[in-house]
Formats: structure tokens, C-alpha cells, sequence
């Protein structure tokens, strides 16, 4: 908890997106095939699309949930 | 030549007549059904139990309120489900057959025509025989029957012959092309005593002999009648020629005492006066004796003229009797007599014309001797030919056609014996028929239809004409709505509708009285009624422990119990949809499983979980399942876990796990979308 973990990973689908809020992505990370929930604030990114990699910087918040504080492609 | 109009109405009458009437009711009902345009009580066509037999077995009975009629359409029980509502299939399906006493009557109007054995010109009803437009006093049913079945079991015999010989002989003297002096008819008139010596003459020939002697003799009265008539006449010229004398004695008396009085009126006034008054009294008294003597005359001639009528309308009125009670011989035999004895001026009949009005419905035609000796040798000539025909039929194997027209020519020639042309072992075999006829009969009215179908096919070996499948195809359509209707009493009883299901058991008697399936229904009844005393009891200790299978297990018999109670009713039917649910999700998690469909069958068995997770059956198809599908179910149970902890990310990624197993699985989809809501409002919270 509170640590930073970097992830690099491939959308696979966007699972919910709340205007103002975020998205929560399922994401399979490299040399992986099981698929991740993470969460993307808005403010981090507007634009993401299924099929792109990026390498994104995150922590782990209560209940595990990977949220992603940076990101970027790759 | 015989022109006599021919009218041999088919009457059978009042039963031919009703039966018409009621096919054409039973052909507008039917119209009705087709139509759909009946508004009264619906009764389906005979082959109208198959199809709803058909939709009856789609109900698929479950439960006490029907509520697995769902089921069968592949769907789910809806909670909501009222007891009406879960009524509509069962009332659609079960009632179809209310009111079958369409059937019944069908079947007994079939079973009225095919086996009454009666010809169609006898109407028991009426009591009358029609015969070429004449009618015959017709015996009540039973007597008749008693007296033709001993006609068939008779045999001809050596003393029949004799008397048929002699009767013959004596028609044939009365033959006006033969001698009919008196010495001959005298001659033929003692052959009737020889004729009355036997038995199958009953008789009759003593009252032909009787009727001509009382003629003869009557005839040998009229003559010395008309002697004393002769002596009288005598008299009575005498007394006139007297009463003739007086009357010119007196005149002359009168003359001379005219001369006398011109001469001494006045001293001879009063003597004159006494001699003429005494002349006057004698030949008043001479007057009367001839009144008397003319009053004798017309006396005599009076007695004379009504002698001889009393004989001829006793005559006549032997013949008509003779006529009416079928006695064609001694009909003729008697009028042969008859034109021997009274003039050819005499031959109009005076007597019997109501009973030859009603003899001869319709008829304008003076009625004379000869009228009646022509209908006497139509009849005779008539059995003949009936004999004839019935021999024929026989020979040909039409027996049921023979057996009817030999009631006919039975009850016309029920004294000749030109019956005895019928052999005896034909008479045994048509007794057989006519027993099993009105025995089948019989039956078919008690509605003994095994008893019923059992004869007819012994009827059908002693003839071949009869319609035996035609009788069997009726039993059978009766059997099948009698079932129909105790299946429709079955249905409304575990409704709960006990009105309705009496009302169809009725119906199910009325059809088939004897009807097993009527028995089975009765002792289901009183098991279920016996079990419902205590129903309320194992209720309550069952629910108490939600046994929700050992209640359903126990349906009939708790609704039995339960079917007026309002607060436990509801309960009842929850719990019975619930496990109704639950079979039908287990039962088609195990058809996927058949089709190799093992993630989907887990899926509906962790629904039929949610309704009851002690259930028994889902369970241990869940534990026969498992090793199939450990993966996905350990994916699902870390989920569930996670969610349950609060760890809602992951329970998503377990979800995300899980269905990337089995990419359609629609707990996974659920799942995701619900993690995924309550992450999102956290955040927000947070936010």
C-alpha cells in the first residue's frame, strides 16, 4: 500500500467510464494473459483507446484496486 | 288387378322421427364447434379427445395450482402467479368435455337404431303395424316379442300341413267357379267343424259354422214369418169386405127410413133413431178389428225386415273382426259364406266403419264384403312373398335383413301357415340374432359398453350385414370422453374447484357409468381427503424448517388440506414454485451438461442455488458438476469472497478471471458490471 508500481500493459476493454470521474479499464499486462481491472482518473487521460500499450505509473488503493496516477505510451 | 296404393311407410315411426330430429341437432352443434359460434356448452368432436389430449399432456402437472405449466414452456414460474391465472390452462384444456352428454346420447341413438331388431313398420310407440297403407292394432312390445320368439322356437309340424290342406280345400269350395248349390255348401260348411279339431285354427272355424247356421236359421224364421203374414192378410180382406157390408147396410138402413120418414115423421121419430145407432156400433167395432189386424201385419213385416238385418250386420261384423285380428282365412272363408247366403245387393259392409276407417286411414271407398276378401288374399299372397324374400336373405348371409322382414311377415302371417316354408334350424339362428339384438340393446342402455362391444361382435358372426364397427368405433369415442371428463374432474380437484370437478365426474357417470378410471379417481380422492385432515400439521413443521422440498414432495396433499386456508395457501404455492423453479433449472443444467455445455449447466445450477441452497437434488447435481468446471467455479468463489470482504477490485479481477474461461458467462458479466458500480461510487465518494 502506497507503494508506485509501474505497469505496462495493452487495453482490452474500457469497463466503465463516468464523465468528470475516470474509467475503469481491464488491461492484461505484459507476459500475461490474465486480464487486470485498473482505474484512470480523468485528469491523467482523456483519450484512450482499446489496443493501445502504455506504461502507467500506479498505486494500490484499499481493496486493491490499481489506480493509475501516470501514464503514457509506449 | 290388385291397385290398391302401396304405402309401406318405414315408419318405425316416432323413433325413426326423434332420431332425425336429433341428428340435425347434433349436426348444428357440430357446425357450432367448427364455427366457433357456440355459445352455450362446447362439446368436441369425436376426434376432438386427441387434440385435447394433446394440449392436456403440455400442462406438464407439477404441482397443485399448475404452476409448472410454465415450465413446460421453457420458462420461468412467475412469482406473481395467481391461482386464476394458473386455472386458465387447466379450465381450457380440462373442460373441453363438459356437458359430454352429447356423446351419450349419440352413442344411444346409434345403439337405438342398430340394435333394435324391429322392423321399420312396427311403431311399439303407437302400438300399430303399417301394412300397404292399412294399420294393424300393433300388441305391446313385450308380448309380441314372447309370441315370435315361440314362433321361432316352433317347427313345422305334419298337423300344420293338415289343416293348411283343409283350409284350402275349403276356400276352394267356396270358389264361385265351383258348385254352390246348397247341398254343396252345406257339405263345405262341415268341413269347418273338422277345422276347428286343430290346434292352430283357435277355434275360429266353430264361429264361421256358428254365423251360418244362426243365418240359416234366422232365414227358416223369416219364412214362417212370412206365413202368419199370408194368414193375416186373409183376415184382414175378410174384415174389410165386413166393415164393407156394414157401411152399405147402413146406407140402405138410412134410405128407407128417409122414405118412411116423409110418410109418419112425426109418431116414428125415436124408434128410427135406435135401429140406425146399433147398425153404426157393430161397424165401428168391425173398423177396430181391422186397425188390429193391419197393425199385426206391419208387426210381422217389421220383425221380418229386422231379422234378416240382424244376420247380415253379424255377418259383416264377423268379417271386419275377422279382418282386424289378422285371420285372413277365416275372413274369406266367412264371406265366401257370406255371398253364398245374402244377395249380390248386400254386399256393402254396415257395420265396423270406424274400426275400417282407422283400418283404412285416408280412405274414401265405400267398404264392401268383396273390398275385404281383396285385402285378405293381398295379405296372404303379401307373406308369401315375405317368406320368400326372408329365405332369400338368409341364403345370402343379409341375416339382420332377414330377421326384419320376418317380423313383418310374422306379425301379418302370424295365423297361415305359409310361415312354415321357414325352416326350423333358420328359426334357431334368427332366435339367436334377435336374443343378442335385444340384449346388445339392453346393454347399450345400462352403457355396459365392454358388454356391449363383446356382443356385437358375436351379433356380427350370426350376420354379416350388422355394423359392428360402427357399434365399436361409438363405444370407443363414449370410453374416450367418459376418460376425458374424469381427467377434467382430476385437474379441477387439485385446483381446488370441487364444484367443477363434481360437475365433470357426473358427466364422466353419465357417459360410462362402469369406467375404472371413475374408481381410481374416487379412491385418489379419499386418499388425498385422508391426507388432508393432517395436512395442516406436516405444513407447519415443514415450513418451520423450510423444507421446501419435503413440501413440494407432499403438494397434493397439502393443497388438498390447505385449499381453504388463506394464510397458508400463499405459502404453499411460493414454496412449490420455488422447487418447481429449482427442478426445472436442474434439469436443464443437466441437458447442457448432455450437449457439453458444462459452464453454462453451472451457471443455472448456482441460480437454482439462490432460490434454496439446501435443496437436495440441485446440490448433488452441483457436486456431480464441480470437477467439471473447478476452474471457473474457483474464479467465481475467490470473486464472491472478494466481494463479500469488500475487496471489490478483486472481486472484479476474479470476475475478469473467470470469464475469460467462459467468455458468455453471464455471473461474470453481472458480476464485472456490479464490482465495477461499486468501485466507481467509492471513487466518487473519495472524489
Amino acid at each position: 500500500m502506497g507503494n508506485r508500481y509501474v505497469l505496462r500493459a495493452q487495453i482490452k476493454e474500457q469497463l466503465k467510464w463516468e464523465k468528470g470521474l475516470g474509467r475503469v479499464l481491464a488491461v492484461v499486462a505484459e507476459g500475461s494473459e490474465a486480464r487486470l481491472p485498473v482505474f484512470v482518473p480523468e485528469a491523467v487521460a482523456e483519450n484512450l483507446h482499446v489496443g493501445q500499450r502504455y506504461e502507467m505509473e500506479a498505486i494500490i488503493e484499499e481493496g486493491g484496486l490499481i489506480y493509475v496516477e501516470a501514464l503514457r505510451k509506449y | 288387378m290388385w291397385k290398391h296404393y302401396v304405402n309401406i311407410s318405414f315408419s318405425r315411426s316416432q323413433i325413426r322421427k326423434n332420431s332425425d330430429a336429433r341428428d340435425r341437432i347434433s349436426r348444428s352443434r357440430n357446425r357450432e364447434i367448427l364455427d366457433g359460434s357456440s355459445s352455450g356448452v362446447v362439446y368436441p368432436k369425436p376426434h376432438g379427445f386427441g387434440y385435447i389430449m394433446r394440449s392436456s399432456l403440455c400442462i406438464y402437472v407439477v404441482g397443485f395450482f399448475g404452476v409448472a405449466s410454465v415450465s413446460a414452456q421453457g420458462g420461468f414460474p412467475m412469482s406473481g402467479q395467481t391461482p386464476t391465472a394458473a386455472q386458465q390452462p387447466a379450465q381450457a384444456n380440462a373442460s373441453a368435455p363438459t356437458g359430454g352428454m352429447f356423446e351419450s346420447n349419440t352413442f344411444l341413438e346409434m345403439a337405438n337404431r342398430v340394435f333394435d331388431p324391429s322392423s321399420d313398420s312396427m311403431d311399439f310407440e303407437n302400438g300399430s303395424f303399417e301394412w300397404k297403407g292399412k294399420n294393424f292394432n300393433l300388441s305391446e312390445q313385450r308380448a309380441f316379442r314372447s309370441r315370435f320368439e315361440r314362433f321361432l322356437l316352433a317347427s313345422p309340424t305334419e298337423e300344420e300341413e293338415q289343416y293348411a290342406h283343409l283350409m284350402a280345400d275349403i276356400l276352394e269350395r267356396l270358389s264361385v267357379s265351383n258348385n254352390t248349390s246348397d247341398d254343396a255348401i252345406l257339405d263345405t260348411w262341415e268341413l269347418l267343424f273338422r277345422a276347428s279339431r286343430f290346434d292352430l285354427d283357435g277355434g275360429n272355424s266353430t264361429i264361421v259354422a256358428n254365423q251360418v247356421f244362426n243365418a240359416w236359421r234366422i232365414r227358416k224364421e223369416s219364412r214362417g214369418v212370412s206365413m202368419t203374414q199370408r194368414e193375416l192378410q186373409q183376415v184382414r180382406q175378410y174384415q174389410q169386405e165386413v166393415v164393407a157390408n156394414r157401411a152399405m147396410s147402413l146406407q140402405n138402413i138410412r134410405e128407407r127410413r128417409l122414405r118412411e120418414t116423409s110418410a109418419g115423421q112425426r109418431d116414428d121419430g125415436e124408434a128410427s133413431s135406435d135401429g140406425t145407432e146399433s147398425v153404426t156400433s157393430e161397424a165401428a167395432y168391425r173398423m177396430l178389428d181391422l186397425a188390429e189386424t193391419e197393425a199385426r201385419i206391419i208387426a210381422l213385416e217389421t220383425q221380418s225386415a229386422m231379422t234378416g238385418l240382424q244376420a247380415k250386420l253379424q255377418f259383416q261384423s264377423q268379417i271386419v273382426s275377422f279382418m282386424l285380428q289378422r285371420r285372413f282365412e277365416h275372413a274369406l272363408v266367412l264371406a265366401g259364406f257370406y255371398q253364398a247366403i245374402f244377395k249380390g245387393s248386400h254386399q256393402s259392409l254396415e257395420v265396423g266403419k270406424d274400426q275400417l276407417q282407422e283400418f283404412l286411414p285416408g280412405s274414401d271407398l265405400a267398404f264392401t264384403v268383396d273390398s275385404m276378401t281383396f285385402i285378405a288374399r293381398e295379405a296372404i299372397n303379401d307373406v308369401n312373398k315375405g317368406v320368400e324374400a326372408v329365405n332369400a336373405a338368409y341364403k345370402e348371409d343379409r341375416n339382420l335383413i332377414a330377421l326384419e322382414r320376418l317380423q313383418e311377415v310374422f306379425f301379418l302371417g302370424e295365423y297361415l301357415t305359409e310361415l312354415n316354408k321357414i325352416p326350423t334350424d333358420q328359426r334357431r339362428h334368427m332366435l339367436d340374432l334377435y336374443r343378442g339384438l335385444i340384449e346388445a340393446g339392453e346393454l347399450a342402455q345400462a352403457k355396459d359398453y365392454d358388454g356391449v362391444s363383446e356382443l356385437a361382435v358375436k351379433i356380427y358372426k350370426l350376420a354379416e350385414d350388422f355394423p359392428k364397427n360402427r357399434v365399436l368405433s361409438s363405444v370407443e369415442t363414449a370410453k374416450s370422453m367418459s376418460d376425458m371428463a374424469v381427467f377434467a374432474a382430476s385437474q379441477y380437484r387439485n385446483l381446488g374447484d370441487i364444484d367443477k370437478a363434481r360437475s365433470e365426474l357426473q358427466t364422466a357417470i353419465n357417459i360410462w357409468p362402469s369406467n375404472p378410471s371413475i374408481r381410481e379417481f374416487q379412491q385418489e380422492t379419499t386418499k388425498l381427503a385422508t391426507a388432508g385432515s393432517q395436512g395442516v400439521q406436516i405444513f407447519d413443521d415443514l415450513y418451520k424448517r423450510m423444507d421446501r422440498r419435503g413440501i413440494y414432495e407432499r403438494r397434493m396433499d397439502l393443497g388438498f388440506a390447505l385449499a381453504e386456508d388463506t394464510q397458508r395457501r400463499p405459502l404453499l404455492m411460493e414454496v412449490v414454485e420455488q422447487v418447481a423453479r429449482i427442478d426445472l433449472l436442474v434439469n436443464q443444467s443437466k441437458e447442457l451438461v448432455k450437449q457439453g455445455e458444462a459452464y453454462a449447466a453451472w451457471e443455472l445450477l448456482v441460480e437454482a442455488a439462490k432460490v434454496d441452497p439446501s435443496d437436495g437434488p440441485m446440490n448433488q447435481a452441483r457436486a456431480e458438476l464441480a470437477p467439471r468446471v473447478a476452474d471457473f467455479v474457483l474464479q467465481l468463489d475467490l470473486a464472491e469472497r472478494q466481494s463479500e470482504a469488500g475487496h471489490n477490485a478483486g472481486a472484479l479481477a476474479a470476475y475478469l478471471a473467470a470469464q475469460d474461461i467462459y467468455p458468455v458467462s453471464r455471473l461474470c458479466r453481472q458480476g464485472i458490471q456490479r464490482e465495477t458500480e461499486v468501485l466507481m461510487s467509492g471513487l466518487r465518494v473519495q472524489e
